[in-house]
């Protein structure tokens, strides 16, 4: 222990708690500017808040009965439960085949690597803008090759195409999926390159050995070795991809007729386009409920590891 | 025999990663090619897939038909700020986080991070856009980077006591400890100038978020002088539709697109190691 002497008191104090003194501005802005909003957001819901009301009445659950009997409300979250799992599951089996595919030591790897995590660092409203052409119905590239091919009669419109199948999965949210897909593929597939490089190569010739085909070797030594990996990179991106915002908004502002219309543009709609605060509110509570059950699973593992 | 097999499964593996290509570049390909054609192939329908001759007006006519220099400067003040402020407040938090996860309030902080990053960013917006109103800040840079420092601390914080827990030997710091050193110059002498590369990809990572980020933008930042690129860039697809512009809009998106491609392209390595350094520990 440090002898306490006159005039290095002060510093002694000092050190014993600057590890308390680092971590402080960072927990402090996260605290007044994500979880006090989010707070106040939950609270808000329970009130009647518009623009042009002078007063906010207290509703208790109104807010909700009314976004849970309105069938907007359902189709919308029909929407994202589909989109997000469907781009998940897509976005992880096809980032696992490229990541097994680019862990091999053949020539090209590392520029393929790069080449594909381009669309990460694209923005968003670049990449919403032009797959919006390429899926149009008059300058899309990909119709002409179609044409061309003569597989179809005239130009086909991937995004306008009102058919429901299942009370609501339509073309166009099938078309905004591959879309996402291609812009979440490339963070799963760093995370599992990193993942596959930590995974001994013993024990692939041990089972090359034993007869095992590369099928039975990928289910039995590598998923069980990266599947940290994988869990937690699976649960965040299911979290982030049922929180998606930009794709639905930029391609097709939710419609046509609200067919790809996601939770977070149903709110953001309701509070800055139509200023029905309260109502906003509470849709968003309704989403963030849903999202709370895989971030359980993701919140148990990672609380499993600190303690 | 044997040899055959091999030969056919090289082929068949570079054409399975140039399948994949043509689904990953097709975007870009379609950007550059509508502005480069010449003015009246671009409405053409079917579109044809090569430009009879190139042409470049579009790269000289979109400076003038969009304020698109002044969009970049806001967006370029808004992500370096950004950036700056967030990776000092994730690099304190994270080290603090790392080394002393037995104590309390360092393992708050570590589920207060891990929690907020599960929260949708649009029900924090619903309110946090009344408080940046009432503190008079909208419309002003200050409003927008404080809400994308506190959207981007939790994941560079994760990231970077990632790097710091994987990469970064204790050994060093607590010799370092032994001989007398106070905590804040074992941060800062001993550990900090070994952290680079983990630091390097926390910021490249504050940087894409922040320049790419639309939503929150639209709302805090609408004001025509304010405008960062993305808000920018949609306004000006709302004003004229997606078909009437699109040549000039497609070679806006080029513009916008290469400051983001550009740093990643120069620091990309740094950043899977640095992602990869957290990831693999879980």
């Amino acid at each position: 222990m440090r002898e306490k002497k006159k005039g290095t008191f002060d510093m002694g104090v000092l050190d014993k708690h600057t590890p308390f003194l680092m971590l402080v501005p960072a927990a402090a802005s996260v605290l007044l500017v994500s979880v006090y909003p989010t707070l106040k957001t939950i609270g808000m819901s329970f009130f009647d808040k518009q623009l042009l009301n002078q007063e906010e009445p207290f509703v208790g659950l109104a807010n909700y009965a009314e976004a849970l009997s309105n069938a907007v409300i359902w189709q919308t979250i029909f929407n994202t439960l589909f989109f997000a799992l469907a781009s998940l599951a897509l976005g992880v089996a096809l980032a696992m085949y490229i990541a097994v595919k680019l862990i091999k030591p053949l020539p090209g790897r590392g520029f393929f690597r790069a080449l594909f995590l381009v669309p990460w660092v694209t923005p968003p409203l670049v990449a919403s803008f032009v797959w919006r052409i390429l899926l149009s119905q008059n300058f899309s590239p990909i119709n002409s090759v179609l044409l061309k091919l003569g597989w179809i009669q005239g130009p086909v419109s991937f995004l306008d195409n009102t058919e429901v199948f299942f009370g609501f999965l339509s073309v166009p949210l099938i078309m905004l999926t591959i879309i996402n897909v291609w812009s979440i593929f490339p963070f799963l597939m760093v995370m599992f390159i990193a993942g596959l490089q930590t995974v001994p190569k013993e024990l692939y010739e041990a089972a090359t050995m034993d007869g095992a085909g590369k099928i039975t070797s990928f289910w039995k030594i590598t998923v069980p070795c990266i599947r940290p990996v994988i869990s937690v990179s699976v649960l965040l991106e299911l979290i982030w991809q049922f929180n998606n915002f930009n794709i639905s908004y930029m391609v097709t502002q939710g419609g046509p007729l609200g067919l790809t219309k996601l939770l977070a543009v149903e709110v953001y709609q309701q509070a800055f386009t139509n200023f029905n605060y309260g109502y906003a509110a509470s849709v968003s509570v309704i989403m963030m409920m849903i999202a709370l059950v895989p971030a359980i699973f993701y919140m148990k593992s990672s609380i499993r590891e600190i303690t | 025999m044997k040899k055959k097999k091999k030969i056919f499964g090289i082929a068949g593996h570079y054409l399975v990663l140039g399948i994949i290509s043509v689904f990953v570049l097709l975007p870009y390909y379609w950007m550059i090619v509508t502005a480069v054609k010449p003015t009246e192939e671009v409405m053409v329908s079917p579109s044809t897939l090569l430009p009879s001759r190139l042409e470049f007006s579009n790269f000289f006519k979109v400076w003038e038909s969009i304020p698109l220099g002044t969009y970049m400067k806001n967006s370029l003040i808004v992500s370096v700020t950004v950036t700056a402020l967030s990776v000092v407040l994730a690099t304190l938090c994270g080290y603090s986080i790392s080394r002393f996860i037995q104590r309390r309030a360092q393992k708050f902080s570590l589920v207060l991070m891990l929690c907020t990053q599960l929260i949708p960013g649009i029900v924090t917006m619903v309110s946090l856009y009344f408080i940046v109103y009432n503190l008079g800040f909208s419309n002003t840079y200050t409003g927008i980077v404080i809400a994308y420092v506190a959207w981007a601390v939790p994941f560079c914080t994760l990231m970077i006591k990632g790097y710091f827990d994987a990469a970064i030997p204790r050994e060093i710091e607590e010799s370092a400890r032994v001989d007398g050193c106070s905590q804040i110059r074992t941060f800062f002498d001993i550990c900090l100038p070994i952290s680079v590369p983990g630091i390097i990809s926390t910021a490249i990572f504050a940087f894409i978020l922040a320049w790419n980020e639309y939503m929150w933008a639209s709302i805090l930042l609408s004001g025509d002088k304010m405008k960062p690129v993305s808000v920018g860039i949609y306004d000006f697809i709302g004003q004229y539709g997606a078909n009437t512009k699109m040549a000039l809009t497609m070679t806006a998106g080029i513009f916008i697109t290469l400051p983001a491609v550009i740093i990643f392209g120069f620091l990309q390595k740094h950043l899977i190691s640095g992602l990869s350094a957290g990831a693999v520990k879980g």
